[in-house]
């Protein structure tokens, strides 16, 4: 007997131990290869130049975001790939992966290399990361290599920005990173809809919150997408219900077209009707706007699952949903929705409209992510010449490989603010038969290979644009889809002139902020998705407001109130 | 003690230290080693100067983090959480092995532990989608309320609702596992016992109270010794994978505070101060339950 419970104990034990397995890192030497100062990155008359090669091989390690749901082309991988042999044999280094991350993971992972001050030499940031690097002394200074080595492309374009670009990467006087600029696109989320639904029920397109609950409860009560039908999709758990200061763009099934029906932009810093600055989410507009939406759950046309669905991507690709509000780019996604059901046509619109009949979509910053340089690297300017090239051959990589461009090292978007709206404008011309404007095909670099795709995808006369004459199987079936059929929307409402961008005042921390946002942001996350689906009432909103004031906010509203003054 | 090098190593206690040091150094390099690092919750912690070099503000991280409401919410919603998990998965598993234990066919009872078990072995990454879906509005719960005439419920959105669940599938991902110790203990038991007990005249229920628990007695009391090391974590993997923003009130947990506050805030040195608090009373929790344990069971493991 004795024997045997001592066996009971020992694998009492044994399952103690393996509850305490944590996992361990381990530091990789870092060896800075050439260590030559004078191997420098030189045309071919010997001059040190944006598109210039070093003489002796150099190495930069980097770390990538990848999306990991894009296949990978034959012969190709996350280390030896087209973009790793092009940029060897253009400027002779030799790159050296760190890690990869999935898109969803790369923040976290990044924090935590950033946390251990385990860094590859160079990497891209965001706003948040960047600043707490610039503290923490991790990162060399750009600033003399700014001038010599960022192709004047990338001058002009961030220039374009009346120096707003250049501004949120400096610091002191002190130029700590390449930042991006992104597209104006990025900003508007656009209402997308089921375009054969609204077809078989013989509705029109909403312009109204009016119309929006009517169609949404139209496809509800028709079961347009089975049983559990979708009405107006709501994000995957855990993300945001509306894009904030902090992310600005790039949010995918939010219900910011709800907000801005409303005049509300909750998340962004805005002026009042006296010019001070507030919060948008404690605003009056912004209660009567959580009103609706908290009516449109009841009511079951908003996603009922909201809040804890796990996918909302995959609830409108498999059919589910009837309307969304995402970015243009959305439209490279519609070839997932189309493998399980060909008729799904998807289209954005501009709106729900306010009541005045105008749109009052939020805007992003200029950019938003960062190209930095760790700190001890001894070739910075490989961050400005890698991008140089980069940004002068995407329309070449476009047409030779198909693997994606997060591959690309130490990539920074940096976009002439109007490409979308010149592209589609661009494109309409030429199918209209009408003269396309001049363009400098560098500039709007990947024009020159929408025309040579156009009619891949499409077939003259281009009179419909319904997703049944679109060729999808094109590679870039997805780029022209998003311009023609999920941008076109928002050139036309400009035309129109009823669009009334929402800037938020800043897009950055204030220092307060750094401390305090956690607990607010944790609040506003909690009392907002409560009061839609009916956990809290909309009473509990002017609670919150109260506490938020309170308990910093009204702290953080005088700093960005300061910041104005500037 | 040996004071020969030849000796010690041919000596039996020799042989079993050669064979512990392994272990030894894994433990050093992954528990001792990373506790330094705790001085971050003592400074302004800044990662391009390191531990060694970061500015001291004394406890500038704990005043703050008590001026936050927030905290006290996490640490009650922690408490809550763990113990009720301490208790039942304790409970659950000796009554299910005590049951099972009851059963003669043994094919029927090796099945039966198979079976329970393999929840086990399912990470909560992958279970927290499917309990997501289970208990999701279409879920096959919710399917089941519906045909009998009632509302779905949201159950993952409820802040009334969230621990109950929480601690429940963690009891029952867990049982099978758990149980697998007891059932190994009261095999242990000698067959002799019950039949004496039997020739007694005493039943089957009498024997399972007279016999079989007093058995199980010393493994139950450090099975629980050692659970209570782990009484502030109420289980990261888990919440971290079933919770949302509407149940931020009863599910915010210490690990996922940090979680959010330290990696996605990179506010380090406050996360650090926190998850040190824990620790701290953590610790006083595992002494003060082991000296009970001690007085009251007479029962020591060190």
């Amino acid at each position: 007997m004795k024997r045997k419970s001592y066996l009971a104990v020992l694998l009492a034990c044994a399952i103690a131990v393996t509850g305490l397995a944590g996992c361990g890192g381990n530091d990789s030497d870092k060896k800075d290869t050439a260590a030559a100062s004078d191997n420098l990155p030189v045309d071919e008359e010997g001059n040190p130049s944006p598109f210039g090669k070093y003489k002796e091989p150099v190495t930069v390690e980097i770390v990538q975001s990848i999306n990991p749901t894009l296949p990978i082309p034959e012969g190709e991988s996350a280390t030896d790939n087209y973009y790793t042999r092009y940029v060897k044999e253009n400027m002779n280094i030799d790159t050296k992966v760190k890690w990869s991350a999935s898109n969803a993971d790369y923040t976290q992972k990044l924090n935590l290399a950033i946390a251990s001050n385990d860094l590859p030499d160079i990497l891209v940031v965001n706003e948040q990361e960047l600043r707490k690097m610039v503290k923490s002394d991790m990162l060399e200074d750009l600033t003399p290599y700014y001038d010599t080595y960022a192709s004047d492309i990338i001058k002009a374009n961030i220039g374009d920005t009346e120096g707003k670009a250049l501004e949120a990467a400096t610091f002191d006087d002190k130029l700590y990173a390449l930042p991006n600029v992104q597209t104006e696109a990025d900003g508007y989320n656009n209402m997308w809809i089921r375009m054969d639904w609204l077809e078989e029920l013989n509705l029109e397109v909403p312009t109204t919150i009016e119309e929006l609950e009517t169609v949404a409860k139209a496809f509800v009560d028709n079961k347009m997408g089975g049983e559990d039908t979708i009405g107006i999709l709501g994000p995957t758990v855990n993300t945001r219900l509306y894009n904030d200061f902090i992310s600005a763009t790039n949010n995918m099934n939010n219900l910011d077209g709800i907000f801005q029906a409303y005049k509300s932009w909750p998340g962004f810093w805005v002026e009042d009707k006296d010019g001070n600055a507030v919060y948008g989410s404690t605003t009056e507009e912004t209660k009567e706007a959580l009103g609706e939406l908290q009516k449109m759950y009841k009511d079951g046309i908003l996603d009922q699952e909201i809040g804890v669905r796990k996918d909302a991507d995959e609830a409108w690709k498999g059919g589910k949903a009837g309307i969304l509000f995402s970015p243009w780019w959305n439209g490279y996604n519609v070839k997932d929705g189309l493998a399980n059901d060909p008729e799904a046509d998807w289209q954005a619109f501009a709106g729900p409209l306010a009541e005045d009949g105008k749109w009052y979509p939020k805007q992003g910053g200029v950019g938003g992510s960062f190209c930095v340089v760790r700190k001890g690297y001894e070739h910075p300017e490989a961050a400005f010449i890698l991008n140089s090239f980069l940004r002068r051959d995407e329309g070449k990589f476009a047409a030779e490989t198909n693997l994606d461009a997060g591959y690309y090292p130490a990539r920074v978007v940096i976009t002439p603010y109007d490409e979308c709206s010149f592209s589609v404008e661009a494109l309409r011309a030429k199918m209209n038969g009408e003269e396309v404007p001049e363009y400098d095909p560098i500039n709007y670099k990947l024009l020159d290979h929408d025309f040579e795709t156009l009619e891949q995808c499409l077939q003259p006369p281009y009179d419909d644009l319904s997703i049944g004459n679109w060729d999808q199987t094109p590679t870039d079936f997805g780029r022209l889809y998003s311009l023609l059929k999920g941008y076109e929307c928002v050139v036309d409402a400009q035309k129109e002139g009823i669009v009334n961008k929402t800037y938020s005042l800043i897009y950055s921390q204030t220092e307060t902020m750094e401390k305090k946002w956690a607990n607010l942001k944790k609040k506003e996350d909690e009392v907002f998705l409560k009061i839609i689906i009916g956990e809290a009432s909309l009473d509990d909103f002017d609670t919150f407001v109260k506490e938020w004031k309170a308990e910093g906010g009204d702290e953080i509203t005088a700093e960005v109130q300061e910041t104005l003054k500037k | 003690m040996n004071t020969k090098k030849g000796n010690f190593f041919k000596s039996k206690a020799g042989i079993y230290w050669i064979m512990v040091i392994p272990a030894l150094v894994w433990m050093v390099c992954i528990n001792i080693v990373p506790m330094f690092g705790i001085v971050m919750a003592f400074q302004d912690y800044n990662p391009g100067k390191g531990i060694l070099h970061s500015e001291f503000v004394g406890l500038e991280n704990f005043r703050y983090m008590f001026e936050m409401k927030d905290v006290s919410s996490i640490f009650i919603n922690t408490i809550v959480i763990a113990v009720f998990k301490l208790l039942l998965n304790v409970a659950v598993p000796v009554i299910f092995a005590l049951l099972l234990n009851e059963i003669k066919n043994v094919f029927f009872k090796r099945s039966v532990q198979t079976i329970v078990y393999l929840p086990h072995f399912i990470s909560w990454v992958v279970m927290g989608g499917i309990l997501l879906d289970v208990f999701g509005l279409y879920g096959p719960i919710n399917g089941v309320l519906t045909s009998l005439g009632m509302d779905p419920i949201a159950f993952f959105r409820k802040p009334e609702l969230f621990r109950g669940l929480a601690v429940g599938t963690d009891v029952w991902k867990e049982f099978g596992f758990n149980a697998v110790v007891y059932l190994a203990a009261l095999t242990g038991i000698s067959p002799a016992l019950y039949e004496a007990a039997a020739i007694d005249g005493a039943g089957r229920f009498q024997r399972m109270i007279h016999i079989t628990l007093p058995g199980l007695k010393p493994v139950i009391v450090l099975m629980t010794i050692l659970a209570l090391g782990n009484i502030l974590n109420a289980g990261f993997d888990q919440i971290y994978n079933i919770y949302n923003q509407a149940v931020y009130s009863t599910g915010d947990i210490i690990d996922t505070w940090v979680y959010r506050v330290g990696l996605t805030d990179m506010q380090f040195s406050l996360a650090t101060a926190v998850g040190l608090l824990k620790s701290v009373i953590g610790f006083g929790l595992i002494s003060g339950s082991y000296y009970i344990a001690y007085k009251k069971a007479n029962y020591r493991i060190f």
